[in-house]
Order: structure tokens, then C-alpha cells, then sequence
């Protein structure tokens, strides 16, 4: 009897393995094509950033002022986990760590999801390098006093870097259908890393 | 009683894991791969290794071997990330096994710009010849398929011999068995 339980158990097991790759792509949602920008930006570059507070999905709470004097920051707002081209963004920034630290800037990924869903997709994406948190409660809070918050609750693709002096250098929307090109990133990042 | 309910679950059980790892390696297909000009690679190394010295741009029949394994991969794809070195050992597979004239590798990035794709390329050591789509374009002409996808494609009339998506679920050298039988 106990034979043919392992027998079964190992068959189911060899059943299943190969689909456990494709899991993730099959349970991204396809929104369709979604109108590029619906909001308006409320921060310019120059101006002193404000601060925010907001629990991270590894269960810390973090602020922006963690950062000040120490690193700059590059604040990634995603609309929604669980996405198409939001799954096949922060991947990346796993392989370009070594442009981050280069130019001494952290990623802060946030989302408008809670906390169990983006903690959920991001194990399923393999696990990120950078804090990833969550702007659900009051929703969007933070998103809508930068001016990034949609009509539907979710937050655009935008990306603000901030510098060690809580100086926001670098503010972009980018068309919610599409990824930011990295090397846009990249010299901006470069940039802020020059010019202290 | 108990036995050969057993015995009838672990065959149907039995019979469904071999009929899908029978599946998995390539779905057959009977189309012809997309006739449009890649822009040929400026590095010696990449026109020499796909036979296309001297030339501007090039089709997929142009390449020098009897099937090219076409790889639809993105740098932001985790998948794409952690088959990199399994693609790898793929191609110095080729090469030990003396396949070179039968089979080439490049690959294709749907939606990476030129500096991402050397991102991937630099992180990853990556040997072949790898090729940016930034604008989607040859994504499109391929039913805007799931990363990573490959293709084998005959030289010899631009015939999808298969394709197949998904990381190589059976090793890297069974893989390559599966290649050889589509010659």
C-alpha cells in the first residue's frame, strides 16, 4: 500500500513540475491597451520631496526620510500586480543591480495593491532586491499627493528619483502600456550620482 | 480491491505524464518564419559565426546552417533569466558536438531596447548573436507569444519546424537530442 502511494506521489509530482514554469504567466490579468496617462503630476523636479511612510511587503514599515544623507532613491510606482507589462518591469532591475549601487541609489518599488497580493506576485516573479511596498490604505495616499493616482485606483507607471538631499531630480510618466527604457533610468541615476 | 484501483490510477496517471513530456519539448508547426531583414550585428564574431560576412541585413534563410534555433527572450523576463545559462550550455553544446554548420542560435528581444539587450548579454556571458525589437515588431508577426519562446527554423524554405515555450524541462542534452531530430 505504502508502494503505491509513493508510486502515485511521485507521478502526480512529475505531472505537475512542468507547468509550475508557466504558472506565472498564466495567472497574469490582460487588461488590454489602457489610456496612456490619467493623472496629473502634483511634484516637479526641485522640489524638496515629501516624506511617506509605508509597510513594506517583507513586513518593516519604510519612509523615504530612511534614505536621507545616505543614498538616493528611485521611487518605481507600478500600477498593479498581477499585470502584464508591470510583471516584465522590476524583473529587470534584478540583472541591473550593478547600476544602482554604482551610482549609490535604492529602488523603493510601491504599489497600490495590499500587501498579501504584491507579496504573492513578487515570490512568484523569483524574489526582488529592493523593498517593495504598499500604498493600498489610505488608498493611493502617496501616489495621489505626487499626482500619479489614476481614475481607477491603481497608480500610473512613474518613476521619481530623489536625491540625498530629498530634492526630487528626476520625474517621469511613462504610457501605462509601456516599460521605461532603462537606459533612461540609468542616466538619470548617473546624473544625480555626478552632480554631488 | 484496494491493488488495482491502485494499479489503474498510476497508469492513468502514468500514461498522462508521458504524454506530456512527450509534449513538452516542441509543438509542430507548418508555417513559414517571417521573410524580414534583420539589421545584420556589426561584430565580426556574429556575422562570421551566422555566414552572413559583408552583408547589411539578412533573412533567416540567409544564415549559414540547416536550421537556426531562434530564442524570443527579454532581459526583464525571470524566466528568460534563469534558463540564460542553460541557452548558453545549449550553444557549447552545438559547438562540442561539432554541429556548427547544422545549427546556429540568435535570438530576438520583443520590446528591449539595444541597451538592454547588452545588459542581458553582459550578466549572462551571452556567446550568440542577440537582436533588440524594440517596437514589438517582429513579436507581432509571431502572435505576440510568451517569453522565452523558440523557434527551428529550416534554412531551407524559412519552415517553423516547431517552436517550443518554457525553460528546457527535460536538461539541456535532451533538449538538444530533440534539435537533432528535427534536422
Amino acid at each position: 500500500m505504502r508502494t503505491w502511494k509513493h508510486v502515485i506521489v511521485v507521478l502526480a509530482l512529475l505531472l505537475a513540475f512542468p507547468g509550475l514554469a508557466g504558472a506565472i504567466k498564466e495567472s497574469i490579468y490582460q487588461p488590454g491597451e489602457l489610456k496612456p496617462i490619467d493623472s496629473e503630476l502634483k511634484v516637479e523636479v526641485g522640489d524638496e520631496a515629501f516624506d511617506f511612510t509605508l509597510p513594506g511587503i517583507d513586513g518593516r514599515d519604510v519612509s523615504l526620510s530612511d534614505y536621507l544623507g545616505e543614498k538616493n532613491v528611485m521611487i518605481s510606482f507600478i500600477p498593479a500586480a498581477w499585470t502584464p507589462v508591470c510583471s516584465d518591469q522590476w524583473p529587470g532591475y534584478n540583472i541591473a543591480r550593478h547600476f544602482f549601487d554604482e551610482t549609490d541609489t535604492v529602488i523603493l518599488g510601491i504599489s497600490t495593491d495590499n500587501v498579501p497580493s504584491i507579496y504573492a506576485w513578487v515570490r512568484a516573479m523569483g524574489g526582488l532586491w529592493f523593498p517593495v511596498l504598499s500604498d493600498f490604505w489610505p488608498h493611493g495616499e502617496v501616489a495621489e499627493k505626487f499626482g500619479i493616482l489614476r481614475s481607477d485606483g491603481t497608480a500610473e507607471r512613474a518613476t521619481i528619483m530623489v536625491d540625498k538631499e530629498g530634492v526630487i531630480r528626476f520625474v517621469h510618466v511613462e504610457d501605462i502600456n509601456r516599460r521605461p527604457p532603462l537606459e533612461m533610468l540609468v542616466e538619470a541615476m548617473q546624473e544625480m550620482a555626478e552632480d554631488r | 480491491m484496494k491493488d488495482r484501483f491502485m494499479l489503474s490510477f498510476a497508469s492513468v496517471l502514468m500514461f498522462l505524464a508521458v504524454f506530456f513530456i512527450s509534449q513538452a519539448a516542441w509543438a509542430i508547426e507548418d508555417r513559414i518564419f517571417p521573410q524580414v531583414p534583420i539589421q545584420a550585428p556589426e561584430e565580426d564574431v556574429y556575422q562570421n559565426y551566422l555566414g552572413i560576412k559583408g552583408k547589411e541585413s539578412f533573412l533567416i534563410t540567409d544564415v549559414k546552417s540547416d536550421l537556426v534555433l531562434v530564442q524570443l527572450f527579454s532581459m526583464y523576463c525571470p524566466i528568460c533569466q534563469r534558463e540564460a545559462g542553460d541557452v548558453n550550455e545549449l550553444y557549447r553544446m552545438i559547438h562540442e558536438e561539432g554541429l556548427d554548420d547544422s545549427i546556429k542560435v540568435l535570438a530576438l528581444a520583443p520590446g528591449n531596447s539595444a541597451f538592454e539587450v547588452s545588459v542581458f548579454r553582459e550578466r549572462y556571458d551571452v556567446p550568440f548573436p542577440m537582436f533588440p525589437d524594440a517596437d514589438f515588431e517582429w513579436h507581432k508577426r509571431l502572435g505576440e507569444v510568451g517569453t522565452p519562446t523558440f523557434y527551428a527554423v529550416s534554412t531551407r524554405d524559412g519552415r517553423v519546424l516547431g517552436t517550443h515555450t518554457g525553460p528546457f524541462r527535460e536538461g539541456v542534452e535532451a533538449y538538444l537530442k530533440s534539435v537533432k531530430e528535427l534536422l
